[in-house]
Formats: C-alpha cells, structure tokens, sequence
C-alpha cells in the first residue's frame, strides 16, 4: 500500500510549537522506511497519525490515494506494534495474536480453529512455537516484541508501524531482532514505517531513512545517499560524528573519519597540534587544534593511527579527503 | 568467639513490625471475635442447633446475605461506571461528584434509613411514582437492598478508580488498531484488567452489607419472616438477655462471611497466578 502524507499540521498544545508543522512525504507500496529523528520531532505522532491514534488539524493522509481522514483507527487496516507492546496481559500469547480476528464482525469472524491455526502459523513466523499457552508476563523483552508483531500481521494490515520497535531492548537482542525484522520485511513484503533515534538502526535496516526535526522533514533518501548527499546541515550533524568549520566559504562540515593525518606542511591541509587520543577498540579518536585555536576530532583505525607515529604534542596537517558545504 | 550471621534481610525492623501487627491484630480483632464463639459454645449443642435452624433465624440469615449479595452486585456495575465516567471524562462539577461519592462513608447510616424511608414511602417522593407500577420498597426486601447499594457504593468506585487511572491507553489503542469496536475492546481488554479491583470492591460492599444495621431497620420494616435482618434478630435477643442465642446466630453469620470473602480471596489470588507466574 502506498502512503502519502501531505502538510500534515498537528499542535497538541495551544501556543506550543507544532508536533507535525507541515511535513511531506510518500512512502512506496512494500517499502521499509525509518523515521529518524531526535526525541521530541514528531516522528511517534507521524506515526500515531497514520494510524488513526492522533487526528490532524490541517493536511493529509492518503493510502493508496484514498484519504483516510473520515476512517477510525479500528477501520484503517494498519498494524501498530508500541515501543511497550502493550500487551493484553489477561490473555495467552495466542489469544494476543488472534485477538484481531477474533473481535472481527460476525459476518467475516472465520472460525475459532482457524483463528487459532492461523495465531499459531504467524507464532512459528516469529519463532514463538510453543509459547502459545504463555502470559505476556512469562516472556522476555525480546518475546514479547515479537508477539506484538505477530498479532499486528494477523489482520493482514496494509501497513505495519512500528514506534522505537527497538528501544526497550538490551545491545544483544536489539542487533538479532533488526537483522530479523528485515528478513521478515523481505519475505511478506508488508509497507513499514518504523521509528528510531537511532541513526545506525536506521541507516542499516530501512530503504529508505526519512530524518525528521522539529516537525518537519530534512531529507528523505537512501541510507547511502543521505549519507554521501545530506540535504541539510541538520542531516549532516544527525549522521555520524561531524566536525563543524566556519571559513570564507561558509559553514563546512567535515565527517572525523574523511579526515587523513598528513606530515606538517602537506599542500591544500591545516596545520594542527596533536592534543588528545581517545583509542575506542578498533578506531582511534584524535583531537587537533587548529591555527585558529578550533578543535577538531578525527576518526581512523587503531593500526593506520600507530603507523604514522604521532603522539599528543606532535605538529602535523590535517588533510580534509571531503567536506559538505552550506 | 562467635560470628554473628550476616543478616540477610535489607529491609530492617521485620521482627518488631510483626510482632506489632499481630499484637494489634490480636487485640482489636481477633480477640473481640473469639469472645462470639465462646460465648456460643456455652450453650449446649442441641439448644444451639435449635436456634440455628429456627425458620426466623434461616429467614434472616439468608435475608442478610441475599440482600447484600444484590447490593454488592448492583454496586460492582454502577460503581464501576461511576468510576469510569470520573477518570475518563472531565467535566464541570467532577469534583463535586467525586466528593458525593464518600458521602454515604460519612453519614451515620441512621440518617441515610430515614431519608430512604421517607423518600421510598408510599406517600413519599419516589414511593408515590413507584406505586402504581405495583412496586413497594420501603418496608420491603427490596428496601434492603436500596439501602445497602447507597452504604456499599464507596467501595466499588473507590477500589475501581486508581486501577482505571493506571491502565495503560495504549493497552485500548492497540485493540483500537486491531479493528476491535469500543464496546468489545471494553469486555475484552479492559475488564480483565479491572476485574479483580471490582471484585475487590464487591468483597467489601458485601461484607459492609452484611454488616449494615442502622440505615436497614427504618426502611425494612422489620417483620419476622419477611424483612427482618440477621443483625436485629441478634440484637433483639440480647434485649431479651438471650445472649447464647444471639452469640449463635453471630457465629453463623460470621462463618458465611468469612467462607464468601475466602472464596473470593482465592478467585483472586488463583487469577492472579494464571497471569503472573
């Protein structure tokens, strides 16, 4: 299904700062896309709105080109999986999953059995087989997040969002479930949106990454491309450690690791002084001081740092491999 | 030369607590209650079966709990509505609502009797609207229960509203998503959840209701066999300085109470192992 939102406008507050405040986008049918943004840019209440859980003050919702404003949350056909789960905790996990076929309208309920055989066939998709007589209360996180998508895909949904779907998890978990959710994404070929604040999460999962500040969008793009092209100086400082220049030109901003450490004097680089390592594992954080007394901090591996031999104190030029201008 | 154990609790003071708990407890309940069966088992056996299976004493017996029984359900539904409609929806004069609902806690129950007798009298105010539908509540049964629900109310809305407050809105919205109407989100999702704080609140309407003497005897008439509770029959016979009698007819009322409050009590605690363990 595709969806298009269209200057989508909502203030929860009179007088505050709008959580949505115009924003634009189109998601294509069967595509997996992020919103990433900071906590606080709107990107939950982007969400919530598609679903039918917040109401617009201004602009619009499409899917499929029809405009869902008059439609209830009930009547959306969208799965909704909550950075809590929000789990119905007086039922099975079983019961959890059907419960979305089972309070259907008479007329189109299917039968218990098959509501069960179908709770247990998107149990075993989310590798829960076996879980079906369990309380929510008997499972771990990383279970329980799973539940909570099987039962937003067993009403068949025409889109699948997902709010922090990450977010309440331990480092461990959080890396199995991502790769997980993307082959899941690629074998049912549902269209999800999902939210994160987490710029690898993102960069690594989705199709394409909509990055979201102060209710608007700053770019929507490619993983590869909002990182090689950034739109915006907010995309550039969101994405990765950035160092920020002011010189004749304009504001120039230089990623730590596109910055080569070269003998003092090299042509077209800044002189800069040695003043601080930081090794982190396998990368080095270097940080210069510049002429202009500016600070900067550069990024390279632990082995091409002790090749070049410099130690805090030495005198040597920064080379900038690429900058991004605005 | 002795090691002292390492004490494995961090929580400090167990022992005192306890100890002051149960010599509290002891003292202002379990002391006072024991006097009933003592005073009961003086009276020989056969005498005490006498009373117990006196038709006015089973009358009452089970005019008491019948009654209250009612009450506490009628109580459990309009408590929880009243509950529900406080914590979900804002609207001028709330507070005051709110503040209404502990009244019947406050008011001697003497005062709410009378008030009830007046209004439900054949001449009163809603005796005289009730009566031509052929339906008579003061010095009826159905009396009884009129005055248990206005003393048992509290108790439903009270135990119901924090338990409201809690509820995770996100718990309704994904039944929301899912495509469940209000009305089945509701007995599905959302009663469960309260469920035990209503049944809570139903234990305790019960156990006042069964209790109640002041706000009953005005509206209820009193007559034997018809609407005379178990509390007056009891206290009838300590006026005749009966007081075996009225020790064996308290030991049974308070043998029901404790096996419906018992039971409920296990209803909980078996749900609340269902879910959780």
């Amino acid at each position: 299904m595709r969806i298009e939102i269209e200057n989508a406008v909502k203030t929860f507050e009179r007088g505050e700062r709008p959580a949505l405040d115009g924003l634009s986008m189109t998601v294509a049918d069967g595509e997996l896309v992020a919103l990433l943004g900071p906590s606080g840019s709107g990107k939950t209440t982007l969400l919530r709105a598609i679903a039918g859980l917040e109401g617009l003050e201004s602009g619009a919702i499409r899917f499929d080109g029809e405009d869902v404003a008059g439609l209830d949350a009930r009547d959306r056909n969208v799965g909704f999986v909550f950075q809590h789960y929000a789990l119905f905790r007086t039922m099975t996990v079983e019961e959890n999953v059907g419960f979305g076929l089972s309070v259907r309208p008479r007329a189109t309920r299917p039968p218990k059995a098959e509501i069960a055989a179908r709770a247990r066939e998107l149990l075993r998709l989310v590798h829960l087989e076996g879980y079906e007589r369990r309380y929510p209360a008997q499972l771990s996180g990383g279970q329980r997040q799973r539940v909570a998508l099987a039962r937003a895909l067993a009403i068949d949904p025409g889109v699948l969002l997902l709010d922090e779907p990450f977010g309440a998890l331990d480092a461990q978990v959080r890396k199995e479930l991502r790769r997980w959710l993307r082959e899941l994404h690629d074998r049912t070929g549902h269209t999800t949106l999902f939210v994160t604040h987490d710029q690898e999460e993102a960069l690594e999962l989705a199709d394409r990454v909509a990055v979201i500040n102060a209710g608007k969008l700053e770019q929507i793009a490619p993983p590869a491309e909002l990182y090689a092209h950034p739109a915006t100086p907010f995309v550039c400082e969101f994405l990765g450690a950035v160092n920020r220049l002011d010189t004749p030109e304009g504001i120039v901003y230089v990623r730590a690791h596109e910055i080569d450490l070269t003998p003092p004097g090299t042509p077209h680089a800044l002189a800069a002084t040695l003043v601080a390592v930081r090794a982190a594992g396998p990368r080095v954080h270097v940080e210069l001081e510049l002429s202009s007394a500016r600070r900067i901090e550069a990024e390279l591996s632990a082995e091409a740092f002790a090749a070049t031999g410099y130690a805090v104190g030495s005198a040597l030029s920064a080379r900038i491999r690429r900058k991004h201008t605005f | 030369m002795f090691a002292r154990s390492p004490s494995p609790k961090v929580i400090p003071g167990f022992g005192l607590a306890l100890g002051i708990t149960l010599a509290y407890l002891s003292l202002v309940v379990l002391l006072p209650l024991a006097m009933i069966p003592l005073a009961a088992f003086r009276l020989a056996p056969e005498r005490a079966w006498a009373v117990v299976s006196d038709p006015r004493t089973v009358h009452a017996l089970a005019l008491s709990f019948g009654t209250a029984l009612l009450a506490a359900a009628v109580n459990a539904v309009l408590g929880t509505l009243l509950a529900w409609v406080l914590v979900r929806y804002d609207f001028p004069g709330r507070r005051l609502v709110d503040a209404l609902i502990d009244l019947p806690f406050a008011l001697p129950t003497a005062v709410a009797g009378i008030s009830l007798a007046a209004l439900y009298a054949p001449n009163g105010w809603l005796g005289r609207l009730l009566a031509p539908l052929g339906v008579t509540v003061a010095y009826t049964p159905l009396g009884i229960v009129v005055a248990l629900v206005f003393v048992g109310l509290p108790f439903v809305v009270r135990t119901v509203e924090p338990v409201l407050e809690a509820l995770d809105a996100e718990v309704e919205e994904a039944a929301a998503t899912l495509g469940a109407s209000w009305s089945r989100a509701f007995r599905r999702v959302v009663l469960p959840l309260i469920a035990p704080a209503v049944l809570a609140g139903f234990a305790m309407a019960l156990a006042r209701g069964v209790g109640e003497y002041g706000s009953v005897i005005f509206i209820a008439g009193n007559l034997p066999m018809v609407s005379e509770i178990a509390p007056l029959l009891i206290a009838i016979r300590l006026e005749e300085y009966n007081n075996g009698a009225a020790a064996v007819i308290a030991l049974a009322m308070l043998a029901i109470a404790f096996a419906l409050l018992l039971a409920i009590n296990l209803l909980q605690a078996w749900n609340r192992r269902r879910i959780e363990a």
